[in-house]
């Protein structure tokens, strides 16, 4: 009974993968158009990275988690070179699962 | 009585000659002579002016010595390792002669000889004595000393 | 000033030169004695006595009546400008040899000399002061270069000190977790099919037996340095003892993904009479050093049995061990600076000592790259004997846990919460910091879930407000950031856990099973 509750779940999670596409969308555009030395935004993209990261991988996304967090990673440590890039991926990759 | 100044030359001989001490430095100006008999010889001493940085050894004062005691302080490294060079202006004067070396002050707890310097000084064949004008530590022995190779 | 009147000598008059000149000496109190060159006196002026100088008569030898003539030559003309008369005074000598005499002139220098006292006085005064200065300011260096190296040794045995500890608290962490999360499994799944069961079995055993081993390197250390430590020894089958090691650390290899052979030339019913809980003891230490440092390649292990001795190699290809540091590597608390291999740095020394007490030594063949031999030999003599074996029980412990689940996320939070109660734990979940703190004073709970990042108030935020209260209630962290900023201020907040999400529901079970418990032997 329990399985067919965590069927829906992971079913609900995986429509969700392709507004969540749409969203790393969103602020990729951001990222490319604005300086990155803008703080909110650095915010903004390490947090939504964060909770992706967490919930992709609770999901069995393994790859996207992994994605997630090296980027996270690199924000943290100031590392922005590859970020678009980062994004791109991670975009891909939601659509692909999507 | 031939080593840097302040090193005791005054004090070892007025120990020998009128066993006195004092505490107090007096530099010697030129030089002091004074007598005194070890047997049947006569030792006429002359306790030269120490050397220091600004006047050498006067070799006037050595003229006619029959033998030297250089002195160094033990509590001073520098006036010990002074002594080869002083030697070696004494016997541009006097040629080789007796002499014998005293390391003075050996009552200073500040005593600073050290195994290498010691070792140093005998390896030139020195005869090296452990003095002490103010308790009298060999100060005989080494005027005696010096007399018998004089004799 | 015989040069200036010579050369006026047309103007001056020399009988007036002379009167004035001898002025001057009369003025000067010059005195002299005329000698021969062999010292007999000729002539003496009336004045000489006023120097302190004894009578001296013409015949007379000067050298037996003064004692500063004696050794000089009369022919030699010196100078003594600082002498002291037969009397004391302060006096100037000069010798004037002629053709056939020698003029020996005295004159009295007690002002230049009282002069020169003073300021020769005050300058070897002065230089003593500053030899004594630079004296006392070497031996102050030299004491502050004791100091500092006494200093430098006490941070040595301060830093040995606490790499011993954070490398033993990093050695027993892993088995500890390991034996908690799989006895923990075993107790929420009673219904595992015999090969999981035996799996997990084997695993909680296995780092049992690794735990016991580190402790009685921990408890040998102890007693090698008071001279307690005793054999044991009895009826072993040496090739079940063989075979049981290498299953033992078996697994540590192949999770580092090296090599690990074992080759034993040993009978099948080869029984022999020693400690076979130290025996194993040195092989654990030995192979799991071996496996430590190895990261790649292989780490083998080789016995035989000859003529009553046991012979067994170590080999590994790990990075070797310069021979400067193969001095030093039996030292108790001593670790290979730069490896990043955490450890109680016993584990050879206690070896190496119970080797000896067995009779036997071991040897180290090692070089730098090329990786490590440690063979050591031990007599014992051959029995006819059984081994036997033993397990132990699984104790239960309850569960229905009330846990308080605060996470923003609706996916992580739906299905962490479906999770959790599948497995019996009754969940409350909150989106927030706040909610958790408003939930914690209405209803009571087992554990508490934190998120990290939460809007309102984040995890931080509640988990400091929830110990700033006083609640020691289990606290759990639960984040997608395996960030170690994070993790130490989790810890420094007083939270119990750190999970990375995605989180294992097992682990989180394990973990929170493991806090009840704790807090269940407490109260």
């Amino acid at each position: 009974m329990n399985s067919d509750r965590i069927n829906e779940l992971r079913l609900r999670y995986q429509r969700s993968l392709a507004e969540k596409a749409e969203n790393v969308s969103k602020l990729l555009v951001q990222v490319r158009e604005q300086a990155l030395e803008k703080e909110d935004l650095q915010v903004q993209v390490h947090e939504y990275l964060h909770k992706l990261a967490g919930s992709s991988g609770m999901y069995g996304y393994q790859d996207i988690a992994d994605l997630c967090r090296k980027t996270l990673t690199e924000l943290e440590t100031n590392e922005f070179t590859a970020l678009s890039e980062r994004l791109v991926q991670i975009r891909n990759l939601l659509q692909q699962h999507a | 009585m031939v080593g840097d100044f302040a090193v005791g030359k005054t004090s070892l001989t007025q120990k020998f000659v009128n066993n006195i001490f004092s505490e107090k430095y007096l530099t010697t100006i030129g030089v002091k002579i004074d007598s005194a008999m070890v047997g049947d010889t006569k030792l006429i001493v002359w306790d030269v002016a120490g050397r220091d940085a600004q006047s050498p050894i006067n070799t006037h004062y050595l003229v006619g010595a029959d033998g030297v005691i250089l002195v160094g302080d033990g509590t001073r490294s520098n006036t010990v390792d002074a002594l080869e060079k002083l030697w070696q202006t004494t016997t541009e004067r006097t040629g080789e002669i007796p002499m014998v070396v005293a390391l003075n002050k050996h009552d200073d707890p500040d005593w600073s000889i050290s195994a290498g310097q010691q070792q140093h000084l005998q390896e030139q064949g020195w005869t090296v004595f452990h003095t002490s004008a103010k308790n009298g530590e060999n100060v005989r022995e080494m005027f005696e000393a010096l007399t018998g190779l004089i004799s | 000033m015989g040069n200036p009147a010579a050369g006026q000598k047309k103007l001056l008059d020399r009988e007036r030169f002379l009167q004035i000149t001898r002025q001057l000496y009369d003025s000067e109190h010059f005195a002299y004695l005329l000698v021969d060159h062999q010292w007999q006196v000729l002539e003496v002026s009336d004045n000489l006595v006023d120097y302190g100088f004894p009578l001296l008569v013409p015949g007379l030898l000067a050298t037996d009546m003064v004692d500063f003539l004696v050794g000089l030559d009369a022919t030699e003309a010196i100078t003594l400008p600082f002498i002291n008369s037969p009397d004391g005074k302060p006096i100037r000598v000069r010798l004037l040899p002629e053709a056939a005499n020698t003029i020996v002139m005295v004159s009295d220098a007690t002002e230049e000399f009282l002069g020169q006292q003073m300021l020769q006085q005050k300058a070897n005064e002065n230089q003593l002061l500053l030899e004594t200065q630079d004296k006392l300011m070497r031996e102050l260096k030299e004491a502050k270069a004791l100091l500092e190296e006494k200093n430098s040794q006490l941070e040595e045995a301060a830093r040995l000190q606490s790499s011993f500890i954070s490398g033993l608290s990093h050695e027993f962490r892993t088995p500890l977790s390991s034996i908690i999360g799989y006895s923990n499994l075993l107790i929420a799944q009673p219904s595992l099919d015999a090969d999981t069961l035996n799996n997990n079995l084997e695993v909680v055993q296995r780092s049992g037996k690794h735990l016991l081993s580190l402790v009685e390197n921990l408890l040998d250390h102890g007693k090698y340095n008071s001279s307690e430590i005793t054999l044991n020894p009895k009826s072993v089958n040496l090739v079940a003892l063989f075979n049981e090691i290498a299953m033992m650390v078996a697994p540590l290899a192949a999770a580092k993904e090296i090599e690990f052979k074992s080759r034993s030339e040993l009978d099948g019913d080869l029984t022999v009479f020693l400690d076979d809980s130290r025996l194993r003891q040195c092989l654990i230490n030995l192979l799991g050093n071996a496996i430590k440092f190895t990261d790649i390649g292989m780490v083998s292990l080789a016995a035989s049995w000859e003529d009553d001795q046991l012979t067994v190699k170590i080999k590994d290809t790990g990075p070797g061990i310069s021979s400067e540091h193969l001095q030093q590597i039996t030292k108790p608390f001593w670790q290979a600076p730069g490896t990043g291999k955490a450890g109680t740095g016993l584990g050879l020394t206690i070896t190496e000592q119970i080797i000896e007490l067995m009779g036997g030594s071991m040897s180290i063949d090692s070089q730098l790259e090329k990786g490590t031999e440690i063979s050591f030999a031990i007599t014992a003599s051959r029995v006819e004997a059984e081994l036997e074996t033993n397990g132990g029980p699984v104790t239960d412990i309850d569960d229905g846990m009330r846990l308080l689940f605060a996470e923003d996320d609706e996916d992580i939070a739906a299905l962490t919460c479906l999770l959790l109660e599948e497995q019996g734990v009754a969940v409350t979940h909150v989106g927030n910091g706040e909610q958790a703190l408003a939930e914690l004073n209405s209803q009571a709970f087992d554990l508490v879930l934190m998120d990290l990042h939460m809007p309102v108030m984040d995890g931080f935020t509640a988990a400091k407000k929830i110990r700033d209260d006083g609640n020691t209630i289990p606290l759990i962290i639960m984040s997608a950031s395996s960030n170690s900023a994070d993790q130490a201020r989790a810890q420094q907040l007083g939270c119990d856990g750190y999970l990375v999400k995605p989180v294992d529901i097992q682990d989180l079970l394990a973990m929170g099973q493991q806090f009840l418990l704790n807090r269940g032997t407490e109260k």
